[in-house]
């Protein structure tokens, strides 16, 4: 299968990115190294092309009664323009992506959907769409996530919507006369902004930010910083195997909804033993990687190494009651190594 | 720079032939492949280890790569460092710096 492009592709051969195949597209895994990308995101700033992720643009009157047909969340904060994490869930209550959806005028919407789940959620939206409604990938656009304690500083001599954001809030903008769209929301657990842009003004931008002093990041960065963070990636803490009761965002379930998978909920708050996600440290710098045993208690989803740590950490999905402090043992490759539950976010 | 005076694998590691010993390593490609190293499993001094044996391992971030040994030998002498700082390998994969000293370890041959 040929590799898709982003338009930013040019702007990381000339860097010596190492690219690699990403859920289909050639992306930089690093362009430096994960340490300095990861270290740039916590200290000052950090830029990800995340242009592989599905921008679905919904329009008509009824796009509000899909939404809270199809995600299990209350749309109060979306309907003000503040972009609201979600999950869009089975008739058997699994995860079929988690999401972020807003609402940017009167008519129109945007959801952001895992690269990985495109195809199957557009799909899901398009049947599940009343009359009126369209449901469409704005894909000639790139995606700019710009990261940690001084983006917005960046951000914001080229962008001036960056300053005026609210937390999570998205707004439509002009760019040498296109529309796009800025969002103060990220994947790193700092500050910063995420910009869907048309894909010819990308590297103009890309390239700018980097003499304002941004670092251009990997994916490698990415997933450590998300990981250290405590946020979920789909494929790892969640799937359709796993219900948003298992996971560390109860919260995002809006029990007053009428949504799809709702009556599975009920009926597992209500049965179910439920599994639960934790983080987890090892005294080791080996890493427990998707898959390793916790033994008694469950499995790994996800595991790092970010800089500045000694052990290893990792979630894991567990079932029965589990404290923070309590020991553990992980089998890593062979060998079995002790470790602790500890707090999410992690901390060095 | 890649020195001329090894003999290299297809599977990018490195060899430096002296007399009845010989030093093993891994290149700077591996390391570009592998991205920063946050451990190594290397084997312990004694063991008797056959040709394209998998004698140890090298762990990034990203992830885990198996380490096979080019030649049949025994292990003499292990790079201990490398357990208690793998990153050097990302600075130097083919030696510390000092003429003697490898990142890797020695066998007899």
């Amino acid at each position: 299968m040929n590799l898709q492009s982003t338009p930013l592709l040019s702007s990381h051969q000339k860097l010596n990115a190492k690219l690699v195949d990403f859920s289909g597209y050639n992306l930089p895994v690093w362009y430096s190294s994960l340490r300095e990308e990861h270290l740039a995101v916590r200290t000052h700033s950090g830029m990800f092309d995340v242009s592989h992720m599905g921008a679905i643009r919904l329009t008509g009157g009824l796009v509000e009664d899909l939404l809270s047909t199809v995600t299990c969340s209350s749309l109060k904060k979306a309907c003000r323009s503040i972009m609201t994490y979600s999950m869009i869930l089975n008739e058997s209550g699994g995860v079929m992506d988690d999401i972020m959806m807003g609402k940017v005028d009167s008519n129109e919407w945007l959801m952001i959907v895992n690269a990985s789940n495109k195809a199957k959620i557009l799909q899901w939206l398009r049947r599940h769409s009343p009359s009126g409604v369209t449901a469409d990938f704005i894909d000639t656009y790139a995606m700019l996530a710009v990261q940690g304690p001084q983006a917005i500083t960046h951000v914001e001599p080229l962008v001036p919507e960056a300053s005026t954001l609210s937390r999570f809030e998205i707004k439509a903008i002009e760019l040498n006369g296109t529309r796009g769209y800025i969002m103060r929301t990220g994947y790193t657990g700092e500050d910063g902004v995420e910009l869907i842009i048309p894909g010819a003004q990308a590297p103009v931008l890309f390239e700018a930010l980097i003499k304002k002093g941004v670092v251009p990041c990997g994916l490698a960065s990415r997933d450590s910083l998300r990981i250290e963070a405590g946020l979920p990636l789909y494929g790892h803490e969640l799937s359709e195997d796993i219900s948003p009761l298992d996971t560390r965002y109860r919260w995002v379930i809006d029990w007053n909804g009428h949504f799809i998978g709702k009556s599975a909920l009920v009926e597992f708050k209500n049965s179910r033993s439920n599994r639960h996600t934790i983080g987890i440290r090892v005294a080791t710098k080996q890493i427990p990687r998707q898959g390793s045993i916790v033994e008694d208690l469950g499995v790994v989803t996800s595991g790092s190494l970010p800089p500045g740590y000694d052990e290893a950490i990792a979630m894991a999905i567990v079932t029965g009651p589990v404290e923070v402090g309590q020991p553990i043992t992980v089998q890593i490759r062979g060998n079995r190594i002790s470790g602790t539950v500890v707090e999410v976010p992690f901390k060095s | 720079m890649i020195p001329s005076d090894l003999k290299y694998t297809e599977e990018h590691e490195w060899i430096r032939l002296e007399g009845d010993k010989a030093i093993v390593g891994i290149t700077q490609h591996a390391i570009d492949e592998l991205g920063d190293i946050v451990f190594v499993d290397l084997p312990e001094v004694g063991r008797q280890i056959g040709q394209m044996d998998e004698f140890g391992s090298v762990e990034s971030v990203k992830t885990i790569s198996s380490l096979y040994l080019p030649l049949t030998g025994e292990i003499i002498e292990v790079n201990t460092d490398l357990q208690k700082n793998p990153m050097a390998l990302n600075e130097s994969p083919y030696d510390d710096g000092s003429a003697d000293e490898y990142k890797s370890y020695l066998e007899t041959l």
